[in-house]
């Protein structure tokens, strides 16, 4: 028996396992080849991560999609959820059935993934305050930017683990606001930030005046409400955690 | 040659030989224990299973419950048969020869080895390997026996966490399924099983047969567990009172020291009954050191 040999065999029976799904940036299907045992044992170990399991598990489902694609494209945080059940439906079928406090859900994913979705490809708009003489263009982030958003929260996380829960979710927010922030313009000068690393982005979010914040959220949970919807089926929110990609809890 | 007790396992079915851990080994393990290192006490066990087997490729392939009930065998002709538990309201006495022949029954017409496959990949699980499992990385690795593609068969025993994390990444999750499936089965199976079965009237819970927790490393501490200070003076009776000498005394067992102690205490009660006839006086018999046993 050699390693080499078998991971070779493996390889190849897993480029041959592919699957098709219908990208939403792409507007078209790509390949990806199917979630392994490794990738279904990183999601569910998910489950142990408490307080950070929902940025954890936000993480690794979307190397999963950049990992797993047979093709080339930049994702966007749009396509996550279309792709990650797609692939658990390829790997453990279109029912779900989660046990939540005393009752039982199920959730059919064929039907979730039928369902057309209400963003455009990009959702990107731009803000413009004519008295201040400042327009700020928000999108979607593409999704490797998303996962390195993603750890620098999870690193201020772990630096502040005993920072007051006020500090904690003042600096969540500014982060959550600077991945969708792509361009500031200020009396025709034009800041582009996806230029920018993902601190120096930070450090300008943070002057942006509390009241254009405001508007900058309303189109950020516009996209989130966008992205529950999608995954509402009768009613009830499909879970985006580990029980995803467990055994179905009876 | 060494003396050798051949072990009947519940899952390796061939017949193993062991040998009885001596005094010296006995009492290192004794420090780990005292230390409550968990890890260290395993690492410790593994190490030293692996030295009196002496084979590397029986060792490999055997499970908890097979190093578990080794580990009986070696209490059991190294320390005495005898097990006692003590609980709030009562003492329990055990037999390990009793307890080991009650495990291999409860193996006899068990399905928890079995083989799931696809057209391409065929995968073998079967009970866990470690004493410990600390996380779900230990769960699969330990549970999968062999993984065979195309006549081409991978034992995740032999490979290092970096090799196996590999393959692991190129089997399709469709197949976890069924190691998930497993586990439930396993963990059914422990609940209605039991080393050691309750007694409400003693208000004894009973100690299950859990593969998937620390159940068997804390059993085998707590039967090989004394306090270090009762070994120390059992050397100090035989060395000052039966004059053994040290190199005697770390190749020997436990139980046959006290097999010696028991003979020299029969011999002095001997003598000092002829003396008390004669009217003459006779030395103090060394005080017997006690056994490990089982606090519930």
């Amino acid at each position: 028996m050699s390693i080499n040999s078998v991971i070779s065999k493996l390889q190849k029976i897993s480029n041959s396992n592919s699957v098709k799904v219908f990208v939403p940036s792409a507007n078209k299907e790509l390949t990806f080849t199917q979630l392994s045992v490794r990738q279904q044992k990183e999601l569910i170990k998910t489950g142990l991560d408490g307080a950070i399991a929902g940025v954890t598990i936000s993480n690794i489902m979307s190397q999963i999609i950049i990992d797993n694609s047979v093709d080339k494209h930049d994702f966007l945080s749009t396509d996550k959820f279309p792709i990650i059940l797609s692939l658990r439906r390829a790997s453990f079928g279109s029912i779900v059935t989660i046990k939540d406090n005393d009752k039982s859900l199920t959730f059919d994913l064929d039907e979730i993934l039928s369902k057309p979705l209400k963003f455009n490809e990009k959702f990107s708009t731009t803000l413009t305050f004519k008295d201040e003489n400042i327009s700020i263009d928000l999108s979607v982030p593409l999704l490797k930017d998303d996962i390195k958003a993603n750890d620098q929260q999870l690193n201020a996380y772990k630096k502040n683990k005993d920072a007051e829960i006020s500090d904690t979710v003042g600096t969540l927010f500014v982060f959550e606001i600077a991945k969708f922030v792509t361009k500031i313009t200020l009396d025709e000068e034009e800041v582009d930030l996806t230029s920018l690393s993902f601190k120096d982005k930070v450090s300008v979010i943070e002057n942006i005046p509390a009241y254009l914040n405001n508007k900058i959220l309303e189109y950020i949970q516009n996209f989130r409400k966008s992205e529950v919807e999608f995954v509402t089926y009768n009613g009830e929110v499909l879970p985006l955690d580990a029980r995803l990609f467990a055994k179905d809890n009876e | 040659m060494r003396f050798k007790k051949s072990c009947k396992l519940p899952i390796y079915k061939k017949t193993l030989y062991i040998e009885r851990m001596c005094n010296d080994t006995y009492l290192e393990f004794l420090y780990l224990i005292s230390l409550e290192d968990d890890i260290n006490i395993n690492n410790f066990i593994e190490t030293y299973l692996k030295t009196n087997i002496n084979d590397n490729e029986v060792y490999k392939t055997l499970t908890s419950i097979d190093k578990f009930c080794i580990m009986l065998y070696i209490r059991m002709i190294s320390l005495g048969n005898d097990l006692k538990i003590s609980t709030e309201k009562t003492s329990l006495n055990y037999s390990i020869n009793t307890l080991i022949d009650n495990i291999n029954n409860k193996f006899n017409n068990t399905d928890l080895i079995t083989t799931y496959n696809t057209d391409i990949i065929t995968i073998n699980i079967g009970l866990p390997k470690n004493l410990i499992i600390n996380d779900i990385d230990d769960i699969y690795k330990s549970l999968i026996n062999y993984i065979k593609i195309e006549e081409e068969e991978i034992y995740p025993f032999s490979l290092s966490n970096k090799e196996f994390d590999e393959i692991m990444n190129l089997i399709p999750a469709s197949l976890t399924e069924n190691i998930l499936n497993h586990l439930t089965k396993i963990s059914k199976f422990s609940e209605n099983n039991y080393i050691i079965s309750p007694i409400q009237t003693s208000n004894f819970t009973g100690v299950n047969l859990n593969f998937l927790d620390r159940t068997f490393l804390y059993f085998i501490k707590s039967i090989f567990s004394d306090k270090i200070i009762n070994f120390y003076e059992l050397q100090f009776v035989l060395f000052n009172k039966l004059h053994m000498d040290y190199e005697w005394f770390r190749n020997s067992t436990v139980q046959e020291c006290k097999y010696y102690i028991n003979f020299y205490n029969a011999d002095m009660k001997r003598q000092e009954e002829a003396s008390k006839g004669s009217g003459g006086s006779m030395p103090s018999m060394p005080r017997m050191p006690s056994m490990p046993s089982i606090r519930r």
